[in-house]
C-alpha cells in the first residue's frame, strides 16, 4: 500500500522501475535517513528509467582520466596500464599507472578507479568513502585516497580514485585439510599472525575520535535514543520498498519485529559497514594486512552492527577437525566477544547483537532479492549477471532469519 | 519434442570452447563474466523442464498461507482482506486447472503474495489485535521455512549452500 488506496502488485511494482515523483516524495517522507543517504537514494529514483547501463572503452576512461588530470593542473605526466578489475560488485574498478610530476616531485602510482554503474547493488556515498580513508589513514592500513568526483564532473557516474593497495584477500597456496564453511580458510599459520591485527583493526575503528573530524557526508545519531536503529532500519526497508519486484510476507514480518524492538545508543562508533575476511588485503609472506577496503556502508553508530555482521556464519568455517568455528576465518567464536572487550574496552550487549543479526539479514535479503533483481531487469550495471546470480543466497539468508525470529513472535 | 536444453548446452559448450580462448587475457572482468553466463545458462538448462511446475509451487504456497489466514478470523470490512479474497478467487481455479499457462500462474502467485504481504502488514499498523498478528506471523514463519527449503535445493548448482540437503530432492517439493 501506498498510503492513499491499495495498488495491484503490477502497479505497485511498476512504481519501483517507473517513480513518480509522488512516489519518491512518500518514500523521502515514511523512511527518513541520514541526508547524504537520502540524497543519493533520490538520485537514484530519479535516475531509475534512465538507460541501460553500457561498458566503457578503455580508450574512453582514458580520455576521462585525462580530463581530470588537466583540471587538477597536472600536465606532466604519462599514462599506462589501463585494466579493468573484476571483484567489484557494486562499483567498476579500473586500473592504471601514473607517472606524474606533483609540484615538482616526480611520483610514479599505481591507482584505482572506483566509479558507480548506473545504478549499483548498493546506493553508497563516495565522499564519504574518500573522507573514511583520508580520515583512517595512519590508523588502519587504508588505501590513500587521491581524488573525488562526486558529482560526475569528469567520469560518467561518481567516482573516487585511490593508490592501488598491495596484498590478496586469501591465500593463494592451497591448504591442507578440509573445512566446511563459506569462509576464506588461512591456515593456521596466517590465522596466528592475522587474528591479533583484525581485532586491533576493529578496536581502532570503533574507539576512533569521530567528533575530531568535520564529515560532511555523515551524521551524528543521538546517544540513549533510537535514532541510529530507526536510520539504519529505514535505509533497508526504504531498499526494499524502492527496489522489490515481488513480495515476500517474511519481510514484513521482520520489519514489524525491527520496528517494535529498536535498542538506544550506548556509544557512538564508527561503524565499518561490510568488516570481515575478503574485504582486507594482506601481504601473505608477512602475514601482515596492507588494506582495508570496501567503505561504503560506513557509518557512525551502533558497533553491534559491525559485531554482527562480521561474526555472521556465511563468512567463518569450522577447524579441520571440526572442534572450533572460527569467526571470518581468523578467530576462535568462543574467544570472539572478550578479545573484542580487551582490545576495544567496550561491551558487547547480546540483545542489541540479536536486533541487528536481524536487521542485517533483512538488508542482506532487501539487497539480493530486491535491488539485484531490480538493476539486473533494467540492465543497469556491470555485474548484471552476477547479480542475477545472488538471488541463490536469499534463500540462506532468509533461512536464518525465520531461525532468528522464531520464539521472538 | 522441445529440444531448448539442447540448445542451452550447446551454447555453454560455444562460449567456453570457443568465446572464452579468444578473450584478451587482460580483460579480467570479460573472463569473469563469461564464466558467470556460461555457468548461468547451464543452471537453466538444469532447471528447464521444472519451470512451470515451481511457478504452481509458489502458487500453492500462497493459497495455503491466504486460506490459514482467513481461518484466524480476518476483520470482514478490511480492504486488505478483501484483496486478499479477491487474489485468492483468481488463484483457485488456476491451481486446479492443469492446463493452465505459466505466465498466468505467475502472475496470479504474484498477486496472491502481495494480496497475503498486506495483510502482514495491515495486521500491524492497523487491526491492533496483537494475537491475531502473532498467529500471522507464525503462520508466515512456518509457511516461509518450507518454501526456502524448496529454495535451497533449486539454486543448488549455483553453490552458494554449503551443506545442501541430501535426504529430500526438489521433486519431494514440486509434485
Amino acid at each position: 500500500m501506498t498510503g492513499r488506496h491499495m495498488l495491484s502488485a503490477t502497479e505497485r511494482f511498476r512504481l519501483g522501475e517507473q517513480p513518480t515523483p509522488d512516489f519518491i516524495r512518500q518514500m523521502r517522507e515514511r523512511f527518513p535517513v541520514e541526508p547524504e543517504i537520502d540524497q543519493l537514494f533520490v538520485r537514484k529514483m530519479e535516475r531509475r528509467a534512465g538507460p541501460e547501463y553500457s561498458r566503457l572503452s578503455l580508450d574512453e576512461l582514458r580520455n576521462r582520466i585525462e580530463a581530470m588530470l588537466a583540471d587538477l593542473g597536472i600536465t606532466d605526466y604519462t599514462l599506462s596500464d589501463l585494466r579493468w578489475f573484476t571483484g567489484g560488485v557494486s562499483k567498476i574498478q579500473l586500473g592504471f599507472t601514473l607517472d606524474w610530476d606533483d609540484s615538482g616531485r616526480r611520483r610514479n602510482e599505481r591507482m584505482v578507479v572506483r566509479m558507480d554503474p548506473n545504478e549499483g547493488s548498493n546506493t553508497t556515498s563516495r565522499l564519504r568513502e574518500y573522507e573514511l580513508l583520508k580520515a583512517f589513514d595512519g590508523i588502519v592500513p587504508v588505501p590513500r585516497p587521491f581524488w573525488l568526483d562526486r558529482d560526475a564532473r569528469w567520469f560518467p557516474e561518481p567516482a573516487l580514485v585511490y593508490e592501488f593497495a598491495e596484498g590478496v584477500t586469501k591465500p593463494t597456496m592451497t591448504t591442507t585439510g578440509q573445512v566446511s564453511g563459506m569462509g576464506t580458510n588461512f591456515g593456521p599459520e596466517l590465522r596466528a599472525k592475522l587474528a591479533p591485527q583484525f581485532m586491533d583493526c576493529l578496536a581502532k575503528i570503533h574507539t576512533f575520535d569521530y567528533a575530531a573530524h568535520d564529515f560532511e557526508s555523515m551524521s551524528t545519531p543521538s546517544l540513549g535514543t533510537t535514532q541510529n536503529a530507526q536510520w539504519q532500519l529505514n535505509r533497508a526497508l526504504r531498499i526494499w520498498e524502492e527496489d522489490r519486484c515481488e513480495d515476500l510476507p517474511l519481510m514484513d514480518v521482520a520489519a514489524a519485529w525491527l520496528r517494535d524492538n529498536m535498542p538506544a545508543l550506548d556509544v557512538v562508533s564508527m561503524v565499518h559497514g561490510d568488516y570481515r575476511s575478503g574485504n582486507f588485503l594482506f601481504d601473505e609472506k608477512a602475514g601482515r594486512m596492507t588494506a582495508w577496503l570496501d567503505w561504503e556502508r560506513a557509518h557512525l553508530g551502533d558497533r553491534h552492527r559491525d559485531l554482527a555482521w562480521t561474526t555472521h556464519p556465511s563468512f567463518g568455517h569450522y577447524s579441520e577437525d571440526g572442534s572450533v568455528y572460527y569467526i571470518c576465518g581468523l578467530i576462535p567464536a568462543d574467544e570472539f566477544y572478550d578479545r573484542y572487550t580487551a582490545a576495544s574496552g567496550l561491551s558487547v550487549d547480546p540483545a542489541r547483537l540479536e536486533y541487528y543479526r536481524i536487521l542485517n539479514c533483512f538488508q542482506i535479503i532487501a539487497s539480493v532479492a530486491a535491488t539485484a533483481t531490480r538493476v539486473a531487469s533494467l540492465g543497469k550495471s556491470h555485474q548484471d549477471v552476477l547479480l542475477t546470480r545472488v538471488k541463490g543466497m536469499e534463500s540462506i539468508t532468509g533461512r536464518e532469519l525465520v531461525r532468528l525470529l522464531k520464539g521472538k513472535i | 519434442m522441445d529440444q531448448t536444453d539442447v540448445g542451452l548446452k550447446s551454447v555453454v559448450k560455444a562460449l567456453i570452447d570457443t568465446v572464452a580462448p579468444a578473450i584478451d587475457p587482460s580483460d579480467h572482468l570479460a573472463k569473469e563474466q563469461l564464466r558467470l553466463a556460461a555457468s548461468y545458462v547451464d543452471f537453466v538448462r538444469q532447471r528447464l523442464l521444472l519451470l512451470h511446475s515451481r511457478e504452481r509451487y509458489d502458487l500453492q504456497h500462497y493459497r495455503a498461507l491466504a486460506e490459514q489466514f482467513l481461518g484466524f478470523g480476518l476483520p470482514l470490512a478490511s480492504e486488505a482482506v478483501a484483496a486478499l479474497h479477491s487474489a485468492l478467487a483468481v488463484a483457485g481455479p488456476l491451481a486446479s486447472d492443469p492446463a493452465a499457462p505459466t505466465g498466468r500462474i505467475r502472475a496470479a502467485a504474484t498477486d496472491l503474495a502481495h494480496a497475503v504481504a498486506t495483510v502482514v502488514q495491515a495486521a500491524h499498523s492497523q487491526w491492533n489485535e496483537p494475537d491475531l498478528a502473532r498467529r500471522i506471523d507464525e503462520a508466515v514463519l512456518a509457511a516461509t521455512e518450507d518454501k526456502f527449503e524448496m529454495e535451497l535445493l533449486w539454486y543448488q548448482p549455483i553453490g552458494f549452500d554449503p551443506s545442501p540437503r541430501k535426504d529430500k530432492t526438489l521433486d519431494d517439493f514440486l509434485k
